[in-house]
């Protein structure tokens, strides 16, 4: 019985180290995937189609994960979260603004905010279809 | 190959550092925080990087504050908004990116004046 509250430290303190290298994982690999799309596809673009895509794919993922387990913060945490950026994605606006090109700023901000969400209610509604079949 | 260690290493630190804040505040004011803290520090970072003319490292820019905001939970938060009001979710959504851009813009200027 005197042992009782040193295990359960022992069992919060490994989910918690679990924990821990689950989301470092995820962000290393989402980190680098975003970067070397960037590389390949530069500007705004890139970070538009990384936006979309990775909302699309948390959309998609939200019926399958268990948002409380190990493989949501590898994933959703992780990868997901480190993949998709919001400060680039504001630095381009406010950098494109300055620059005189107010229009190209909103279109981008516009397109980047409808894209998202559109996708990110897409993802959710295909994995309906998917559990369905 | 190295800048893509350094993205990643800052990936790691990154997505670290947004957990942490998960962990630590409550959860409606996590995107606010972890967005605005986020584009006002590489709004500041691109503008000294002006200011200077010395680009900042890859390891803060696209990985460690890259990595630290996030597009996609705030795509999903939003879904969860608009499944109970669709005004209230297209409001958060416009008030979030207007935060971020204000941030960022503010960071810029702040940076800017360092040279």
């Amino acid at each position: 019985m005197e042992f009782y509250p040193s295990c359960i430290w022992h069992e919060v303190g490994e989910r918690i180290v679990i924990t821990i290298i689950a989301v470092a994982a995820g962000g290393f690999l989402g980190a680098i995937v975003r970067y070397l799309v960037s590389m390949r596809v530069t500007g705004m673009l890139g970070i538009l189609s990384v936006n979309i895509l990775g909302s699309f794919l948390f959309g998609l993922s939200l019926r399958f994960v268990d948002e409380a387990g190990t493989f949501s913060s590898f994933w959703l945490i992780g990868f997901l979260g480190a993949f998709t950026t919001f400060s680039t994605f504001a630095v381009q606006f406010v950098e494109t603004w300055n620059d005189g090109h107010s229009v190209k700023a909103i279109s981008y901000a516009l397109v980047t905010l409808i894209g998202g969400l559109l996708f990110v209610c897409m993802g959710w509604i295909f994995s309906g279809f998917i559990l369905i079949k | 190959m190295k800048n893509t260690l350094l993205v990643g290493v800052g990936g790691i630190i990154g997505s670290l550092l947004r957990y942490s804040v998960v962990l630590v505040i409550p959860d409606i004011f996590v995107l606010w925080i972890v967005n605005g803290v986020g584009s006002f520090l590489l709004g500041w970072l691109s503008g000294r990087a002006i200011a200077t003319g010395k680009a900042t490292s890859i390891l803060w820019t696209t990985g460690i504050l890259g990595s630290f905001t996030t597009f996609s939970t705030f795509s999903a938060e939003w879904l969860s908004v608009a499944q109970a009001d669709i005004g209230l979710a297209i409001l958060y959504a416009l008030l979030m990116t207007v935060w971020s851009f204000i941030l960022a813009a503010f960071g810029m200027k702040w940076g800017r004046g360092l040279s």
